[in-house]
């Protein structure tokens, strides 16, 4: 094979078909070594699946890689690792009861095959650590459970990189950092760029892509719309690619007049998570919640909700006090809550769209006993045109669906419920530029129609554009209002205390 | 709203449908009727027969009875009930200490000790999360030694009416210090009524093929269109979302769990009229003969998915097999055999299937 491009790795119309969709149609991708190739795409464009292609996962994609000028066939993880593969998700897997050196070399502990060898262990883990900068920070034998986050990430590269791949391949690697901790790996990532690594960087953050990666690769729905020099592009030319269409305007933030008292919160508290938190809520307001991770956002929703059990506290709504119970009671006297574990908590993603939706309003729509979801069309047709949710059959698997469009149904499934106070817990964390407008669209139309909305997010922009009133949470207390002209900057501000 | 939603975007990716694993996934069962009859058909001429048929239905009557009862639990995500084999046997003998008063107190009373002991699973599985596999096995385990020892290691027999028979037993001591005349009960004809349960013809069929057609048509109703059904889809295609969506779990895996214990306690009533005799063995191997006529029946291990329909479909194939191998002359013991590589092919091809349509996560 000629190689005069320098291509580490080439990928040539590469296809594959899941039953419904043809995930990936046709595309072509390459690296060049020492190269930060930045892959983006909106959910569901097939970046993942491009990218899992590349590990290994499917043994029926079509189409050709060449890896180094050699024609590969990826059929399996052990065949992508050898050839030089390596891939860092998005999701860690760690075993948390272990130690660092066991996880980094798991599968493939030093010794003579009876026993280990305890020094070349720890000598090889402070080798791969030193590839991330850990090795002066972190004693191989700590657990992993007492390694924070970040740190947790970046020993994931570690174990990755100790295999010495040709192309590292990393999925969304700063949805859990801080931004001090985005530059560590940026500084991590330049180094392994001197080394000659070809590196791919999935990313939804664009001042990412602007900041670390040389050339661009835009896929949108399974098709590949360009490549290019990131110096070529802006944003607004980025983003267009991404969407398919000129994206002028971002939603408008929401004026809302003072219609009086819904909610009133007083000292609630769940020992270890919330202290006496008391805040009021009026009707058809929009609040915002802030705080950084661990900060006791989603558990102040989740008591609310009444998903976690409360300690003490008292809350208010229309007036009548409300004996705080389970969430299935809260659920009946108006308070929805919207999970941010979308996979885990939120949808069964087995189940077809109409179950999903429906399953909270179940005993509802159920007279003696007996369960009749033909009550529920009606709601069903409004809110799939409401939330233009794509493929507009209700009997479709949910996990047949985008990314953004299960978000929809997620945000459905409450809006049937009809809440007076919906509790919403990162609307849009992971959902395309589409879906993430409509739902905050949705959002604030809700609003106009009399329903309090609380916002807890981490999307500053998100909360600048939706909130009438921002509450900053630290250690679990409530330490801020702000109130007139939320900026990004003071509502950070605010969230560091 | 000024800016209204400019982008909408149709997906162009094509879709498409694989026929055939949508209809092996549905209709599996079906086929696999259809291919046991054609083996039927050619091993023996009486196969076909009306009379033939109807002696399997009749004889997987029992197994379809607690087949629907655990299919509630594998449709909650819960694996299985192993206590129902127990179940069955404390509840027929319980029915025959009670029946003494007539025939449907003895009923009544082994559906009460049926819904109990569902209710204690339920409980410490539900509430307290306990493996539901694990625990029920104990609880097996329990009931097992609780009839032996109340007992005294004897059996009790319906027409066995001595003064010595109301020395053991669960409730025999109490009801002969309540009343001492209690001897004097007419035992023969309860006892006669009792034994003839199982031997019942209603319009030339019998009663507990009757039985377990209601007790199925039921749990039909129950499954698909109940409240509780359509919740306990959710709980079993998803523990945490269910939860999340304001279901009462616990409830509802209490019931699931108690649906199979009342339909074991049912199917034990009329085993025990069967043999005529209650005795802590009535009912072994059901929990597992079950649980694998269940999958078969297109329900799936992982829970919220499968049908009444195909329980049924999964229940008279495994009495099609048992029928074809009597006939060929296979014993007993190597049907055991059999049955067990079915439910170890099943449960692969199963899983196996699930994976390739992509759906088995979540």
């Amino acid at each position: 094979m000629n190689n005069k491009n320098n291509y580490v790795l080439e990928m040539k119309k590469i296809s594959k078909r899941f039953p419904g969709t043809l995930a990936v149609d046709c595309i072509d991708f390459n690296v060049k070594a020492g190269e930060v190739h930045a892959l983006m795409g909106e959910n569901g464009a097939g970046k993942s699946t491009l990218m899992k292609i590349l590990a290994g996962l499917y043994n029926d994609y079509s189409g050709e890689i060449y890896i180094a000028g050699n024609k590969v066939e990826l059929y399996s993880p052990y065949i992508a690792k050898t050839e030089g593969v390596g891939m860092v998700y998005q999701e860690l897997s760690i075993a948390y009861n272990r130690s660092v050196q066991e996880n980094i070399f798991a599968g493939d502990i030093p010794g003579n095959g009876k026993f280990v060898d305890m020094k070349k262990l720890r000598s090889k883990t402070l080798n791969a650590l030193s590839r991330v900068k850990l090795d002066k920070k972190i004693e191989p034998s700590t657990l992993m459970k007492n390694v924070s986050q970040h740190e947790s990430q970046l020993i994931e590269m570690a174990k990755v990189l100790k295999d010495k791949p040709r192309i590292l391949v990393m999925d969304e690697p700063t949805s859990s950092l801080s931004s001090t901790e985005v530059n560590m790996l940026f500084d991590i990532i330049e180094e392994l760029k001197k080394d000659g690594m070809a590196i791919v960087y999935i990313s939804h953050h664009l001042h990412e892509v602007f900041k670390v990666s040389d050339r661009v690769t835009v896929l949108r729905d399974g098709k590949k719309i360009s490549t290019c020099d990131i110096s070529e592009v802006t944003k607004e030319q980025l983003v267009e690619m991404m969407v398919g269409q000129k994206v002028t305007d971002f939603y408008k933030q929401h004026a809302y007049q003072d219609k009086g008292k819904i909610l009133e919160v007083s000292n609630l508290t769940r020992y270890g998570f919330i202290h006496e938190v008391s805040f009021q809520l009026s009707k058809g307001e929009i609040l915002g919640v802030v705080g950084l991770a661990g900060a006791g956002r989603t558990e102040l929703g989740r008591c609310l909700a009444g998903a976690d059990k409360v300690d003490y506290g008292e809350i208010i709504l229309e007036g009548e006090k409300i004996k705080l119970g389970s969430m299935n009671k809260m659920l009946s006297k108006g308070i929805a809550y919207l999970t941010e574990d979308r996979k885990l908590e939120g949808l069964a993603l087995r189940l077809p769209n109409k179950v999903n939706i429906l399953s909270s309003i179940i005993s509802r729509l159920s007279r003696f006993g007996i369960y009749f979801p033909s009550k529920g069309k009606g709601v069903l047709t409004e809110l799939y045109q409401k939330l233009s949710i794509y493929p507009p059959d209700p009997n479709v698997g949910t996990s047949n669906l985008s990314g953004g469009n299960q978000q929809k149904i997620l945000l459905a499934k409450w809006l049937s419920t009809k809440p007076k106070v919906l509790i919403l817990d990162e609307p849009t964390r992971g959902v395309d530029v589409g879906a993430k407008k409509l739902i905050h669209e949705t959002i604030v139309n809700l609003a106009k129609e009399g329903v309090s909305v609380i916002v807890l997010s981490s999307d500053l922009p998100e909360l600048v554009s939706l909130s009438d009133r921002v509450l900053a949470i630290k250690q679990g207390r409530i330490i801020a209002e702000l109130q007139e002209e939320i900026d990004e900057n003071k509502i950070l501000l605010a969230a560091n205390g | 709203m000024e800016n209204v939603i400019t982008n909408m975007k149709e997906d162009v990716r094509k879709t498409r449908h694989n026929i055939v694993t949508v209809y092996l996934t549905k209709f599996g069962v079906l086929a696999m009727i259809a291919f046991l009859a054609l083996i039927g058909m050619l091993v023996s001429p009486n196969f076909m027969s009306a009379n033939n048929l109807l002696n399997v239905l009749n004889a997987v009557s029992y197994l379809g009875i607690v087949a629907t009862g655990i299919s509630f639990v594998i449709y909650a995500g819960q694996y299985g009930d192993l206590s129902a084999p127990m179940t069955m046997a404390i509840s027929g003998v319980i029915c025959v200490e009670f029946m003494r008063y007539g025939l449907i107190y003895g009923v009544i009373a082994a559906v009460a000790t049926g819904a109990m002991i569902g209710l204690i699973n339920g409980f410490l599985i539900g509430k307290l999360r306990t493996n539901a596999i694990i625990w029920t096995l104990a609880m097996n385990f329990i009931l097992e030694g609780l009839v032996r020892w109340s007992y005294k290691g004897t059996q009790i027999y319906p027409d066995m009416a001595n003064a010595k028979t109301y020395t053991t037993g669960f409730f025999l001591p109490l009801m002969m210090k309540l009343d001492p005349n209690i001897l004097e009960i007419d035992l023969k004809t309860r006892a006669a009524a009792f034994n003839g349960l199982a031997s019942t013809y209603i319009f030339g069929l019998p009663l507990v093929l009757f039985v377990m057609i209601i007790v199925m048509i039921t749990g039909f109703i129950i499954m698909s269109k109940s409240t509780f059904g359509n919740q306990l889809k959710i709980v079993g295609s998803s523990y945490n979302v269910a939860k999340m969506s304001g279901v009462n779990c616990t409830k509802i895996v209490i019931l699931a769990f108690m649906m199979s214990s009342i339909c074991a306690s049912i199917a034990g009533v009329f085993l025990t009229s069967l043999n005529q005799v209650g005795a802590f063995y009535i009912g072994q191997g059901y929990d597992f003969i079950a649980v694998t006529a269940i999958i078969l029946g297109g329900m799936s291990l992982s829970g919220g998915r499968g049908s009444m329909l195909g329980v049924f479909g999964g229940v008279f194939t495994i009495g099609l097999i048992s029928n074809i191998l009597t006939l060929i002359g296979v014993g007993t013991f190597t049907q055991k055999m059999i049955t067990g590589a079915i439910f170890v092919v099943v449960v692969a091809v199963n899983a196996s299937s699930l994976r390739k349509l992509g759906r088995d996560y979540a």
